[in-house]
């Protein structure tokens, strides 16, 4: 055979951390030419009972999903296919369907092809994002009808019987449903955000994920093997047996060290030296992750992103809604604690009922506490929803992008008078739940000394202070180079918000990306910093890591760190003690 | 404005969203559950464009933001019942 094939290797950008290695499985969403032929009177009738039938087909296979997911526990995805079986309902779908089949007189493919087009075209007209949006629910629907008026089988995810690394222009959020998790390998999409269904996914099964990739058509060339690296965001395709080597090898470090890291489950996350630091969970969803928390050895939940799980409602989550979703994960995490944070909306979250609002400067515009602050009422009603979560266990309220005190007196006003509503009306609730401030915005960590004067916690999150701090937004991928945690100005930061909270002795915990890169975790810990919070699939590698060194010699590094001035000096430094300490990583790759 | 011809009424109203969202998927199922057992025709119009108030596609297609202006047109023997549940259920932001 010849194997004359050059390795190309694509750029993205990485979502989900990890390495895999396997063949390609191209998810084809684009529908491919449709013929069209005439239908004779006579069987016009039949032709109209074909589309009855992949109507109802397609039904039922909703129907199915969404019960799937609801015994799942994801409310997430259940309204969007409520959504979906309502427009199957549709008259468009019924009998505008049924009608244009008997006056054209041509086949069921050609005239739904036709009306789909009429309706993509209107659809791509409309300037308000939030309604265009609507059109991919659209799209997904008539994909799966599709799939039953053809003879072939409709290309779904849940065909797939044997490991595969997935490739697609986009995923919906009914194709991922679909998926038997333990055959994907990895995901690469030509588009899709960091927020998207897919990659809240893909993060909590600890599937690597790169996006914004925009890959040649696999069809036109043999493809034999593909490699997909989640950390730095490297899609190779064909990779050459020197590429194909160096990965399996450091694969094979990481399988291994993955057993290895079993045997930490039930160990503390210790210095060698005997300096105990604690890990904590940050979840998004209430789904399998949430299980292995306890597992893994994490100590509760640090970070709750309240906001994800209600993402795709269209009304505001009610209290007895929320009620419940808190009271689910505080009483999974038994005695450990369970840190919530209130919405989070704005920049690039949005909820259905919370839309994007055109703003010049989303980033630095009305989100998070700002939102909220706005919206008193709702804010009360999850406010209340924490609080009555509280008496089945520990609860902690985390309130996000907090940029000055008077802020956090606002927030704790409404705070105040949820407490009295709850007394008043007799509900149950802990009378001590810790008040904690997010420091993401620069002026709240040159302020910290005051914040804490009036709150009982801190958490630092650096993915935005970064951001902010740098002012570069850090979804810009012409400006990823300038987007850097390891930043001496960051240090600074952190190094400061650090010893102020430690000197008043009160609890600070990081939940940003770098709380979860191994990168940084002697750095963080020589820093002063007690807790990690970081994604699920993350914490066994930490506490690992943690396991490995001395405190001694983290105080050291980060003493060193401190006095080097660019990032790119400290960065290097990072590495090489991290090649050091970690036999299995190999910073060539 | 009412027109008699025969026995269907025609009718023309002119009523703001006041839906947060604007006509968005909720409302629009809400239209259409209240339409689906009436005998009369109901469009809505917005920006020059018409279409049926009976199929959800077709309303969202409208994209009618918060405060935009529809012009609802009734045709058929039951109108004037069909035009003052429309109505309520405007009013009452279809129970959001």
């Amino acid at each position: 055979m010849d194997l004359d094939l050059t390795e190309i290797e694509l750029k993205g950008y990485p979502i989900c951390t990890g390495v895999a290695i396997g063949k390609p499985f191209l998810f084809i969403v684009a529908e491919e030419s449709v013929p069209e032929f005439s239908i004779a009177v006579e069987q016009i009738e039949e032709e109209v009972a074909r589309w009855y039938q992949a109507l109802k087909c397609s039904r039922k296979d909703v129907l199915t999903l969404q019960q799937k997911l609801q015994s799942e526990g994801g409310g997430e995805g259940v309204a969007i296919l409520g959504t979906h079986l309502e427009m199957l309902h549709d008259p468009v779908m019924t009998v505008q369907m049924e009608e244009q089949i008997r006056r054209k007189g041509k086949n069921t493919e050609y005239v739904f092809k036709s009306v789909i087009s009429e309706y993509e075209q209107k659809f791509q007209k409309i300037t308000n994002q939030f309604f265009r949006e609507r059109l991919k629910d659209f799209q997904d629907i008539a994909r799966r009808i599709f799939g039953h008026l053809r003879p072939q089988k409709r290309q779904s995810l849940s065909g797939i019987d044997s490991k595969h690394i997935i490739f697609a222009h986009e995923l919906a959020p009914s194709d991922t449903a679909e998926a038997k998790t333990e055959f994907i390998q990895a995901f690469v999409t030509r588009s899709g955000a960091e927020t998207s269904h897919v990659a809240i996914m893909a993060r909590s099964m600890g599937i690597p994920f790169v996006t914004n990739v925009d890959f040649p058509s696999l069809n036109l060339f043999p493809v034999h093997e593909v490699i997909v690296d989640g950390e730095s965001g490297s899609v190779i395709i064909n990779p050459s047996h020197k590429t194909l080597s160096a990965y399996a090898d450091k694969n094979k470090r990481l399988r291994t060290h993955v057993t290895d890291l079993q045997k930490t489950y039930s160990l503390d996350a210790e210095t060698i030296d005997g300096y105990k630091a604690q890990i904590s969970a940050n979840i998004e969803m209430c789904g399998d992750d949430l299980d292995k928390i306890l597992i893994y050895g994490g100590e509760g939940i640090g970070l709750f992103r309240s906001e994800y799980i209600f993402m795709s409602k269209e009304t505001f989550p009610h209290e007895e809604e929320q009620l419940d979703v808190y009271r689910r994960l505080v009483e999974k995490v038994g005695q450990y604690p369970c840190v919530i944070r209130t919405f989070d909306f704005g920049g690039d979250k949005f909820g259905n009922f919370h839309p994007p609002q055109y703003e010049k400067n989303p980033y630095l515009g009305c989100r998070a506490i700002r939102l909220m602050l706005k919206d008193k009422k709702n804010f009360k009603v999850q406010l209340r929803a924490i609080m009555r979560a509280s008496a089945f266990g520990e609860v902690s309220i985390l309130f996000p992008m907090i940029s000055g005190l008077e802020e956090l007196r606002d927030a704790k006003k409404v705070v105040e008078e949820a407490k009295k509503e709850l007394k008043e009306e007799g509900i149950p609730f802990s009378r001590s739940i810790p008040i904690g401030c997010m420091i993401e915005v620069p002026s709240a960590a040159l302020t910290v000394d005051l914040l804490l004067k009036e709150c009982d916690f801190i958490s630092i999150g650096t993915n935005d202070l970064v951001q902010y701090a740098l002012a570069v937004d850090r979804g810009n991928p012409s400006l990823s180079y300038l987007y850097q945690p390891s930043h001496p100005s960051i240090l600074r930061m952190i190094k400061m918000i650090v010893a102020e909270t430690n000197r008043v002795k009160k609890t600070l915990s990081v939940c940003g990306e770098i709380a979860g890169d191994l990168l940084y975790t002697a750095l963080l810990l020589g820093l002063g910093v007690h807790e990690f919070s970081v994604s699920v699939p993350t914490i066994p590698s930490i506490k690992d890591i943690i396991r490995r060194i001395s405190y001694v010699e983290a105080c050291e590094l980060a003493e060193e760190a401190l006095k080097l001035s660019t990032s790119g000096e400290v960065e290097t430094l990072l590495q090489n003690f991290l090649k050091q300490n970690l036999a299995y990583t190999d910073s060539t790759l | 404005m009412t027109i008699k011809e025969n026995e269907r009424i025609h009718l023309v109203k002119k009523i703001r969203v006041t839906n947060a969202l604007g006509l968005h998927t909720r409302p629009a199922t809400h239209i259409v559950k209240l339409l689906q057992n009436v005998k009369s025709e109901v469009f809505f119009t917005y920006r020059k464009e018409t279409v049926t108030a009976k199929s959800i596609l077709n309303i969202l297609m409208l994209a009618v933001p918060k405060n935009g202006q529809i012009t609802i047109t009734i045709e058929g023997e039951d109108a004037n019942e069909v035009c003052e549940e429309l109505l309520a259920a405007f009013e009452n932001q279809f129970g959001e």
